[in-house]
């Protein structure tokens, strides 16, 4: 795959400009220096295992994911278009790393079912408790998806991937991706449905 | 549709809600993918410098080699005298050859060889009586030969360098001869003199064009001649006629001796008995006039085989230090304080160009950094509080008013009933879960890197008679030969092994030394000397924590100063 071609997703992603990722930290990466490598994987580190630890099961895995995502970006840093915001950049290639690495190893199609859609009220519940969980929680839900839904719903919900690209990269249809996407969000709602639940019956009972 | 958009949105925010502090163990992880490259360079980087060290100790042996094999030196002071007198043993001066050479080897040999002369000569000429008209000194050797009663007449001996065939002498008459072995060969710089004065002879040779030495005798002096091959001249030749006895003339067909090699000095002494039956490293110029004693002059160009006293000094260290490193940054706040101090040895060799106080020179050290760190073990405790509910039965009585009556306008009456009972009071508990972790388990590291280092030296000394005082110091280029060990990782959880660890191959610092030395020859001290060395760059490259290695301790050194 192309680290630096393509299109990158506009716009939604987590990544935030960093202020400490400037034109001469990376000149001095360009240059190889040593000391600059450390400054710009510091700087990146939170950005970096915030999307690796979203495609990955484990916090082994994600830093596995994440070095060799940063190695690619050192590698491969000259070829990057001055035009192109380093971040945007940065992040095309470590969700390139990831998904290169599960093409290299995808499982085999595994049958599953979509379960039955919830009804609208329990929806806007969902939401509610969504707004007001932690981060760490729902991060935990996310690992519950199947790797593959996970993946697709990541790749759209989180980093703005259109279906078409999901499929490319994926090597997929379009409409297995949306299916991926459904089944990946009816997997957290429900689970969120079910701690909102337990957390209604907590509430009662005292 | 909206609702699962909002999902959506709701859910991307929450993940950029996750925080991710930087972990230095992530770091490390890294360093071993991005650096992996680059201690494959540094094993070039290491080659080079091996071959920068071979470089430059083949320079300084060569350097040394041509300071002492500046070619064939021949140094040859032959006094003249119009008319030089006819020597008797008694009467005969002393008589100087001065013959040089050029090589060391040579020098030694011809040493040697002279003194194997003069024991010959000493031996062999008793009683003979050799007038000679040139003073024969070989110095350099300081071996004088001397024979009583053994005068040797001969002309003047040279000892030429140059490409003058090697020459003998020939004493014939009489049975008196001085015999150069015509034929003798001497390779490259080996130097074989012979001197031999039979006894009861008198030694007849004389030079063709010198008048007089005439024998008292007819003892035969047989004196072989240095034989000194030149380099351009494997062969040496003899010409020599045999010298006059008893008037006879003695005639040196080819006059010019040549005693090449040699640094050697064979003093022909003529007391009134007894006369240097040195000829060794002789040369006798043809057409000389009889009665004087040339003096020839080699090139001035050619130096002196071997100086008095060379400025290079080569030097041989060993001893033991104490190390330690300490460490900055990163975790290491939580167990610098823990670590502790090593001994360890190390070896060098110098070479030294010595001035009267000051020197300069460049060395190759080997030494080894250690310390050890006594890491005790780390554990969190997790306290995990759950809160419960429960029934706590409580035995009652209930009052149940099961009536009222009216008692007039302004009372009543109640009618009651007090009913025992058990009544469940809903209380709340607390179990409190403690779990302890051990994060990090209890260990003592010793860790030892070492290091082959090349010095640039500066030295200051004052020289006492045989005592030496000095300062020697200077920066070191050090590159990384072995490392054993481990340190406390970034997160401070657990090891990370020396060989999983980025290092600095290459490293810069400093080496100082005090010495005291006593020299108990010209060539050879032995000395004590404290010494400091330490590293000026992190050992362990770029990362969080830095280790700074220094060591101090004493050194034995034997040095030997070229001569």
């Amino acid at each position: 795959m192309n680290l630096v071609e393509g299109s990158l997703p506009t716009g939604r992603g987590p990544f935030g400009t960093s202020p400490m990722v400037n034109e001469t930290l990376i000149a001095r990466c360009l240059r190889e220096e040593p000391k600059a490598q450390y400054e710009l994987y510091r700087a990146m580190h939170g950005q970096m295992m915030s999307i690796c630890s979203r495609y990955e099961r484990n916090k082994q895995d994600a830093v596995a994911r994440m070095n060799q995502g940063f190695l690619k970006i050192l590698t491969n840093i000259d070829k990057r278009r001055p035009e192109v915001p380093f971040e945007l950049w940065a992040r095309r290639i470590m969700i390139n790393t990831v998904i290169d690495e599960y093409r290299k190893d995808r499982p085999r199609k595994t049958q599953e079912s979509l379960d039955a859609s919830l009804d609208e009220s329990t929806l806007v519940e969902v939401n509610d408790y969504l707004r007001h969980m932690e981060a760490d929680a729902f991060a935990g839900l996310l690992q519950r998806v199947p790797d593959m839904s996970r993946k697709v719903f990541n790749l759209f919900a989180m980093d703005g991937y259109a279906h078409a690209e999901i499929g490319e990269l994926l090597g997929i249809s379009e409409g297995t991706s949306k299916w991926h996407v459904s089944h990946a969000r009816q997997v957290l709602q429900q689970a969120i449905a079910q701690l909102a639940g337990q957390h209604a019956v907590k509430t009662a009972i005292r | 549709m909206n609702l699962n958009n909002e999902f959506d949105e709701l859910a991307r925010r929450k993940l950029q809600e996750q925080a991710f502090p930087f972990e230095e163990a992530n770091w490390s992880e890294m360093q071993k993918t991005l650096y992996g490259g680059r201690k494959r360079r540094a094993g070039g980087f290491w080659i080079l410098g091996s071959a920068a060290v071979l470089l430059v100790g083949i320079s300084s042996w060569w350097l040394l080699q041509d300071h002492s094999s500046s070619g064939p030196v021949t140094e040859v002071r032959e006094e003249r005298s119009s008319n030089a007198p006819e020597h008797t043993a008694s009467e005969a001066p002393a008589h100087t050859v001065i013959a040089r050479t050029g090589s060391l080897s040579s020098a030694e040999t011809s040493g040697t060889t002279g003194t194997t002369n003069d024991a010959t000569a000493t031996d062999q000429a008793t009683n003979a009586t050799v007038s000679s008209a040139g003073n024969t000194k070989s110095t350099g050797s300081d071996v004088r030969s001397t024979s009583s009663n053994t005068s040797i007449e001969a002309g003047t001996s040279t000892a030429k360098g140059g490409d003058r065939p090697t020459a003998s002498i020939a004493g014939a008459p009489g049975g008196s001869s001085i015999e150069g072995p015509e034929d003798r060969t001497s390779m490259g710089s080996t130097i074989t003199n012979t001197a031999e004065v039979s006894e009861n002879g008198t030694k007849q040779g004389e030079a063709r064009n010198m008048d007089g030495p005439k024998s008292n005798a007819g003892a035969v002096i047989t004196s072989g001649v240095a034989v000194g091959t030149l380099p351009d001249e494997g062969i040496a030749k003899s010409g020599n006629t045999a010298p006059a006895m008893d008037g006879q003339q003695v005639s040196a067909e080819e006059s010019e001796y040549s005693a090449v090699g040699a640094e050697e000095q064979a003093a022909a002494v003529n007391p009134a008995d007894s006369v240097a039956a040195a000829a060794t490293m002789a040369s006798v110029t043809p057409n000389t006039p009889s009665d004087s004693v040339a003096t020839a002059l080699l090139p001035a160009s050619l130096p002196p085989l071997i100086p008095e006293r060379a400025p290079w000094e080569i030097s041989l260290l060993g001893g033991i230090f104490s190390s330690n490193s300490t460490f900055t940054g990163g975790s290491s706040a939580d167990w610098s304080n823990d670590v502790g101090r090593m001994t360890t040895g190390g070896g060098a060799a110098e070479v030294m160009h010595m001035g009267r106080h000051f020197g300069l020179g460049i060395g190759l050290h080997y030494g080894t950094y250690a310390e050890r760190i006594t890491l005790g073990e780390l554990s969190s405790t997790t306290t995990t509080i759950d809160n419960f509910w429960f029934l706590v039965p409580v035995d009652t009585t209930l009052l149940f008013i099961s009536d009222t009556i009216n008692a007039g306008t302004d009372s009543s009456y109640y009618v009651g009933q007090s009913v025992p009972t058990t009544i469940n009071v809903l209380a709340e508990g607390a179990d409190t879960t403690s779990t302890t972790t051990v994060t990090r388990q209890a260990r003592e590291l010793v860790n030892r890197t070492s290091y082959l280092e090349i010095p640039l030296l500066f030295d200051v000394h004052l020289v006492q008679g045989p005592w030496s005082l000095g300062l020697r110091a200077g920066p070191t280029v050090g590159f990384l030969t072995g490392r054993t060990g481990a340190l406390p990782n970034a997160a401070n959880d657990g090891y990370t092994d020396f060989g999983d660890q980025a290092f600095r191959e290459v490293m810069v610092g400093y080496t100082a030394r005090a010495y005291i030395r006593y020299r108990w020859n010209d060539a050879w001290s032995i000395g004590l000397e404290p010494a400091l060395r330490g590293q000026l760059m992190n050992s362990l490259g770029e990362g969080a924590i830095d280790r700074r290695s220094t060591a101090f301790g004493g050194m034995i050194s034997l040095s030997y100063r070229l001569r």
